[in-house]
């Protein structure tokens, strides 16, 4: 009678761990079927949008006509930001992407950590959203750069807009603009400074018709137009990225939290210009992470349909 | 009337229950993988290849990172940080699950890979060893 007793027992332990299984093993679960997307309503649409775009839209020009208007635009620097200014602080972009180590055998030397969302297909023809990018802290001894940037792009080619902060000039957070089709040394132009504990507007967006030198583009940064020109890629791919550099692998610094929110996406479907918030019930995945020290957390705060991407270091 | 061996049942179901620990063992306590080993699976991937080509290359870093893809929960795992030189991707990061399995070859903005062969190459997993 005790043996059964005992028996029954273990049957009911067997039982209760074979149930277990499927929840410890559950990390890396299969991913959920994506959806069509939700579509971003006109009301959000009208308040993200710059004001220019709405007015030259209700004069009743068409896209390509809106193209060509900001392509011709003059798009003069922040207040009291020089052109000295713009060359030292390109001079500082410039420091860490050409940077690429000649040696001859393996080690681990490198000095670059991200934390980043991105979609991989190519299937977005703009990006519009809400970065706060926080201190990103300097010194000489840690993290001597931050790049705080949201990327469109395909086939090797992209556009981008952020901030940069410095700490060959820890005062200036720059906003600056990037295209890897403009010639060499000069993919790079600055705008000015800004603060960075505060909301920004930022929207990359490329329209439809190749104009014969390819698909115009404009960068908007706080509703203020600060770039454009053209790129051979209508359909591209989006990213939310805080790349953290350092002097040393070992000497990143604690780093407060800089996030992306409110981030939606445009799609041209048909003859429909369609905008998608960017969360988990678009059609394709988006992948997040980051590389130690670096933390991220990939949220859709309450009273929000997008994801809000935080970066950090501890 | 036969007589019934009281121990029968115990050791049958004791039996199960060792089976079942060997059985899930891999899915209950992941054996982890070396950083060195991490390395090695991340160069040997064709996928690494397919982006590398034929150009000169050097690791560059290995780090633990956290990735999420879609609405899973986020998996902590190696990350192989690769530069290649004179390539078109200057920079690749291979993501290798701490049993050796390469989760995702990705190559950020910094560097130049088209990224309809970044996606090419994810499509087609891979399965070291």
């Amino acid at each position: 009678m005790e043996l059964h007793k005992f028996g029954i027992v273990l049957l009911a332990l067997l039982l209760a761990a074979m149930a277990l299984v499927p929840i410890v093993s559950a990390a890396g679960a299969a991913i959920q079927p994506a959806g069509k997307g939700d579509l971003v309503d006109k009301f959000n649409l009208s308040v993200m949008t710059p004001p220019l775009l709405i007015k030259l839209e209700s004069q009743g020009l068409s896209e390509d006509e809106i193209a060509q208007y900001i392509l011709k635009m003059e798009k003069p620097r922040q207040d009291g930001w020089t052109e000295k200014d713009n060359e030292l602080a390109v001079s500082y972009l410039k420091r860490y992407r050409q940077n690429i180590p000649d040696v001859k055998s393996p080690m681990y030397q490198d000095v670059q950590k991200d934390g980043r969302m991105v979609i991989y297909e190519a299937n977005y023809n703009g990006i519009n959203g809400y970065m706060r990018p926080g201190n990103l802290e300097v010194s000489s001894t840690g993290t001597e750069a931050h790049y705080f940037t949201s990327h469109l792009g395909y086939g090797g080619r992209w556009i981008e807009v952020g901030v940069a902060r410095f700490n060959f000039n820890p005062s200036q957070y720059v906003v600056y603009t990037y295209d890897s089709g403009r010639p060499a040394g000069q993919e790079w132009k600055t705008w000015g400074t800004t603060d960075p504990n505060v909301s920004h507007h930022f929207l990359l967006y490329v329209y439809p018709t190749d104009d014969g030198s390819g698909y115009p583009y404009a960068i908007w940064w706080d509703d203020t137009a600060i770039d454009s020109g053209h790129t051979p890629y209508y359909w591209n791919n989006p990213d939310e990225n805080h790349e953290f550099f350092a002097a040393n692998i070992n000497n990143f610094q604690t780093c407060s939290q800089g996030y992306f929110e409110n981030s939606f996406l445009y799609k041209k479907e048909g003859n429909n210009y369609n905008a998608y918030w960017w969360n988990g019930n678009l059609p394709e995945t988006t992948d997040a992470y980051s590389l130690s020290p670096v933390l991220y957390s990939r949220t859709i705060p309450y009273g929000s349909s997008s994801y809000k991407m935080i970066t950090w270091i501890n | 009337m036969k007589k019934k061996n009281p121990f029968f049942l115990g050791s049958i179901i004791l039996a199960i229950c060792f089976s079942f620990v060997i059985f899930t063992s891999g899915c209950l306590g992941e054996e982890k993988i070396s950083e060195h080993d991490a390395v090695s699976i991340a160069v040997n991937d064709s996928r690494t290849h397919n982006l590398i080509q034929n150009h000169k290359f050097n690791v560059v870093d290995v780090s633990l990172a956290s990735i999420t893809s879609g609405e899973t929960n986020p998996r902590d795992m190696y990350a192989v940080t690769i530069k290649v030189q004179n390539g078109t991707p200057e920079r690749i990061i291979v993501f290798v699950s701490f049993n050796g399995e390469v989760v995702r070859v990705d190559s950020p903005y910094t560097a130049k890979a088209p990224d309809d062969l970044i996606k090419k190459i994810n499509e087609t997993p891979e399965h070291p060893g």
